[in-house]
């Protein structure tokens, strides 16, 4: 996928983020839905869930910020569009969204405060 | 039911994710905590799934608390037929075949489509969830039907999970994002269908999911 389709799509899914509407869990946020144990109440709506507070490209790779309901700081994280060849940009925007969704959910996301760069997901 | 969805133990994926040694700047900067917020929740890892445990619905029917719709059990899914002309197609677009739909609300109400899918560039669908993930089909569809309805998510994706308690205390989620938005690279115009299934807090789900799932 060349720069400039790269740039589109970040334009496109940021945007996409924007306007997702409050819903679900009461948010526009993305990621697990429900908390596993016995979560203090408030915590359903806060545990496992990140804002996206912004998307943009950089060369073939898709950049997002993501900002943990659970209070700790802002993580990075890297899409590399390199090898996709999808010309289908609506599904590049839930593929996008659905490996969020899964790192968020993911041991990864829970390990987030030993990472000191970016997640990479591939598409 | 498809002969793929019986097949286990197949190449597992390494495309699900790696970690980045060098950390460009970025513009995210450093964000304020939520003041509201909670400490982390993250699931604690299990090397096999406990016996003894019960699995609740995200969303039992309304009116139904989870605790009754747990105790009742499990539904199992019944696998639909796919929508006339959604199979069969040539190998370009092969990962867009059908496989099979699932209603939700016990087998009787939303009908979620699971296509056959790919895995490594732009996975999704069943060979996604089966070999980056570790989820049969037949869990796939259980985490639906036993779901009233998905959860919105935004970006027209919905979200069905089942979580797994022993002694009321949850240890596992198993969920599943459909994208009811059709997808122009597909041959049709029905919805994408399942984009992705997985246990929470895993890549790979532990052993003993899929045996404890009707």
């Amino acid at each position: 996928m060349d720069e400039r389709h790269v740039e589109r799509i970040a334009r496109a899914q940021a945007l996409q983020w924007d306007e997702s509407p409050a819903v679900g869990s009461g948010d526009g946020s993305v990621g697990a839905y429900w908390p596993l144990g016995d979560a203090a109440p408030g915590a359903a709506a806060t545990a496992g869930r990140a804002d996206v507070v912004s998307v943009w490209a950089e060369g073939q790779l898709l950049n997002l910020a993501l900002r943990p309901r659970d209070g700790n700081e802002s993580v990075a994280v890297q899409i590399d569009l390199a090898s996709v060849d999808e010309a289908d940009d609506d599904l590049v925007h839930t593929l996008v969204f659905a490996r969020v969704a899964e790192l968020v959910a993911s041991d990864r996301w829970a390990r987030r405060h030993e990472l000191a760069a970016p997640l990479v997901l591939t598409l | 039911m498809s002969v793929l969805s019986k097949k286990r133990g197949w190449l597992v994926s390494a495309a699900a994710a790696a970690v980045l040694a060098s950390a460009p700047a970025t513009s995210a900067g450093a964000v304020s905590p939520d003041p509201g917020s909670t400490g982390s929740t993250s699931a604690q890892s299990v090397a096999t799934l406990p016996p003894g445990g019960t699995w609740v619905p995200y969303e039992p029917d309304p009116g139904t608390s989870s605790k009754v719709a747990a105790a009742a059990g499990l539904v199992r899914p019944v696998e639909h037929a796919c929508p006339s002309g959604t199979t069969s197609y040539p190998a370009a677009k092969r990962a867009f075949n059908c496989l099979s739909t699932y209603h939700d609300n016990g087998n009787r109400g939303h009908s979620v489509g699971l296509r056959q899918g790919r895995t490594g560039s732009s996975a999704f669908g069943y060979l996604h969830a089966l070999q980056d993930h570790g989820l049969d089909e037949q869990s796939i569809g259980t985490v639906i039907v036993n779901n009233a309805a998905g959860v919105s998510q935004g970006n027209s994706c919905f979200l069905y999970g089942l979580r797994y308690e022993v002694n009321d205390v949850g240890i596992l989620a198993v969920e599943v994002i459909e994208d009811r938005k059709p997808s122009s690279a597909s041959p049709d115009n029905y919805k994408l269908g399942v984009v992705t299934a997985y246990c929470k807090g895993y890549d790979q789900c532990p052993p003993g999911v899929n045996e404890s799932l009707p």
